[in-house]
């Protein structure tokens, strides 16, 4: 018994599977299918489908290139969707990727929502607010806050927007627009501590930054007003100054601006090291950075205050008087025996000084030209061969 | 003023049916009749007039509408007059919603009224309980100061600024401007500098000077929160350069004004001001906090330049409450003996002076 039953069993497995077999055979054969993945392609293939690629083609909205994408998006976005529905859609999608902190992409959702020109204009003030949120968290403050202002004009009362606005503001150092965004948060939410907490502070701020910017332009204008008197006090002793060649100015569309600026820029001197520059002291007195220079030697000294009141004697007793320059080798350099000339730079004419004579004198020379803002001066000691040689020398390139 | 008699015949043509050119023309008269002096006294004993002038200020045409207004305001100017307005004819709501209509061509006329019949404190205390009674409310009222451009039709909402000086005769109005959970009083501050209308600073000024009164929100008005001292010194402050030193003790509002600061115009407004700041004083932490502030380096400088006599008193009034020494054991100045002159200041709150 147990035995026929089993072999019914069988008999009848056998019979199923030959139908089917059967009926599968009577099938119209198909052709094999162009899109199957072959041994060959199907690498590539997969690196389409959406299931397993990283990146969504440049194209996906071809359907037919891509047809698992469009069959993939018709499933989310249905074509008979109203533009609101798919906006909220979209808006869904964006705020998946914000709370995955996704930032970029939540932007790319939000935008994609707004361009299905939803007709609700909250569907829309919404979609632009999110989009400042994760705007804001990547750091694009100004793209923000010209969301928010937009969501703010669909409606005006969307507490989330005027929040994000206030906090916009405030990171762009916008202080009195901040309050003002504020001002309009207190209108929907009068006794809100944190809002009126942030109002005091934007407007504290406000001050502030209004107390630097007062203070800044005091500064320039009391900058300016010091420069002007320092080149009136040169102007007003005839001293005339040149830039250094190198500086050369090609700006002519302002000749009286230029002129100062060129003067302003003259006095810079050419040793940044130093730091040393021309000024007024109180007495309104000039006091020049100045230059000697030793040929014989190929040395120098500056001299970082000269005041212009003092003599060339005073500052030579002063240097030379008691000790030898350490380049004096043979102790030539003293002040009794020192010559000081300048250079008239026009005509590469030496002319010689009197120690006697005050820098200020020096200077108003009508021969005289104060380069680079510091005055400088050629030393040569008395009666010695190489200062013979040296001043021939200069006689015979000096332009006559 | 015209004759009894002539004006009663001006009746029938004020009522609405009447040819529009006719009812404007009736009603100019009637605006040159409230012009003139005492012309109150027509009007209280012939009320009929007052019911046509309110119904007018409905009228389809705008120019009646706005000359009707004109007539209110002339005579609100009587405080009699204000009185009956009140008692019999309860038009405050409407216009409180005048005012905080944003397309109302009239809004700035109902301001004009209601700054008018609030300065006695009966009118003020029937227009701040018509407000707490109806759907607009102070918050509303304030709000709409606030908000430049509120008014669509350009019209600039100045004489809210008196109706809350006048207002703040009231505790109750005090209380509400003073409202620590609320952002009301930081939000008029910026007014005491308003270049733009004399009306509107100097009922600012006028409304802090009365908030002032009230010694025990002393520590919260000058604390962080509200920071009321700046706004009160701006504007007294002038063009003179402060040395260095002094400059960077005071506050940040009043550093590097620079050469075109202008002091307060309105010696009133001055008065008001340095009033406010004598108030300031009455505590021993409000004293702290001037000190601290180095108000008395402003006042200097405003004594130095100031050329009336009053006003000169009362900057020096509270210099010399500054420089003194502090009594021992005394924190509020309020309870100590002072001299005459400070006493005057040191009254009551009081409504705007008569316009």
């Amino acid at each position: 018994m147990a035995a026929s039953r089993k072999e019914e069993m069988h008999e009848m497995i056998e019979r199923l599977d030959r139908e089917l077999e059967e009926w599968v055979e009577s099938r119209p054969k198909r052709k094999p299918d162009k899109d199957a993945w072959t041994p060959d392609n199907w690498e590539e293939e997969m690196k389409k489908h959406p299931a397993f690629c990283s990146e969504p083609p440049e194209d996906v909205d071809n359907a037919e290139k891509y047809p698992a994408w469009a069959a993939l998006q018709a499933i989310k976005y249905d074509e008979g969707d109203t533009p609101e529905e798919k906006a909220l859609q979209f808006k869904d999608e964006g705020n998946h990727y914000f709370k995955m902190k996704l930032y970029k992409k939540a932007t790319i959702a939000y935008t994609l929502g707004l361009q299905q020109k939803c007709e609700k204009p909250e569907v829309n003030a919404i979609l632009l607010t999110n989009r400042a949120a994760a705007h804001f968290h990547l750091g694009n403050n100004r793209t923000s806050l010209s969301d928010v202002t937009k969501a703010k004009e669909l409606k005006p009362d969307h507490v989330k927007a005027l929040n994000r606005g206030a906090l916009c503001c405030m990171e762009l150092k916008q202080f009195a627009n901040a309050v003002t965004w504020c001002d309009e948060l207190l209108r929907l939410t009068p006794e809100d501590k944190n809002i009126q907490q942030l109002r005091a502070k934007a407007d504290k701020l406000k001050r502030s930054q209004e107390k630097d910017r007062r203070k800044a332009q005091a500064q320039e204008k009391k900058q300016k007003a010091q420069h002007n008197r320092l080149l009136q006090a040169i102007k007003s002793r005839g001293i005339q100054l040149q830039m250094p060649d190198n500086a050369d100015s090609s700006d002519e569309d302002d000749v009286a601006e230029s002129m100062d600026r060129l003067q302003l820029a003259s006095l810079e001197a050419s040793f940044p090291s130093t730091g040393a520059k021309v000024y007024l002291d109180e007495n309104g007195c000039l006091v020049w950075p100045v230059m000697f220079m030793y040929p014989e030697y190929m040395e120098t000294d500056f001299i970082q205050e000269f005041h212009e009141e003092s003599r060339l004697a005073d500052h030579l007793d002063a240097m030379f008087g008691s000790q030898r320059a350490p380049w004096d080798v043979e102790g030539k350099y003293k002040p009794d025996s020192i010559e000081v000339y300048f250079e008239e730079t026009s005509k590469s004419k030496l002319h010689k000084v009197t120690l006697e004579t005050t820098l200020k004198d020096i200077l108003s020379d009508s021969r005289y030209r104060v380069l680079a803002g510091t005055p400088s001066f050629i030393l040569l000691p008395k009666a010695c061969r190489f200062t013979e040689e040296y001043l021939r020398k200069a006689a015979d390139v000096a332009v006559s | 003023m015209g004759d009894q008699q002539q004006l009663e015949e001006l009746l029938p043509f004020l009522s609405p049916s009447s040819r529009p050119d006719v009812r404007a023309t009736a009603v100019q008269y009637l605006l040159g009749v409230t012009a003139s002096k005492n012309s109150a006294e027509f009007f209280l004993k012939n009320k009929v007039f007052i019911e046509k002038i309110l119904s007018l200020t409905e009228d389809t045409q705008e120019s009646i509408a706005k000359d009707s207004y004109l007539c209110l305001i002339n005579l609100t100017g009587d405080g009699r007059f204000c009185k009956v307005l009140l008692e019999d004819y309860d038009p405050v709501p409407k216009f409180v919603q005048t005012v905080v209509d944003p397309e109302s061509e009239f809004s700035d006329s109902a301001c004009m009224i209601l700054s008018n019949v609030t300065r006695e404190e009966s009118g003020a205390e029937r227009v701040l309980d018509s407000l707490v009674k109806g759907d607009v409310g102070l918050a509303k009222v304030v709000e709409v100061f606030c908000q430049e451009g509120y008014n669509k039709k350009e019209k600039q909402l100045h004489y809210i600024g008196p109706m809350l000086s006048n207002l703040t005769q009231l505790s109750e109005a005090r209380q509400f401007v003073l409202d620590h959970d609320r952002c009301v009083i930081q939000r008029l501050l910026p007014f005491t500098q308003y270049q733009g209308s004399v009306i509107r600073r100097g009922g600012i000024v006028g409304a802090l000077k009365n908030c002032c009164f009230e010694t025990v929100h002393h520590e919260w008005l000058l604390s962080d929160d509200v920071d009321i001292l700046p706004f009160l010194m701006l504007p007294l402050a002038g063009p003179e350069e402060f040395a260095e030193d002094e400059m960077e003790k005071l506050p940040d509002e009043l550093q590097y004004l620079g050469e075109d600061k202008q002091r307060e115009e309105e010696p009133n407004i001055r008065q008001m001001l340095l009033e406010t700041l004598l108030q300031l004083c009455a505590t021993k932490h409000g004293r702290k906090t001037l000190r601290d502030k180095h108000v008395y380096y402003i006042l200097r400088e405003l004594d130095n330049w100031e050329t009336q006599p009053a006003l000169k008193e009362a900057a020096q009034n509270v210099i010399h409450v500054l420089i003194s020494d502090e009594p021992e054991d005394v924190d509020n100045l309020n309870e100590v003996q002072i001299p005459v002159g400070v006493q005057k200041q040191l009254e009551q709150p009081q409504g705007e002076e008569q316009q």
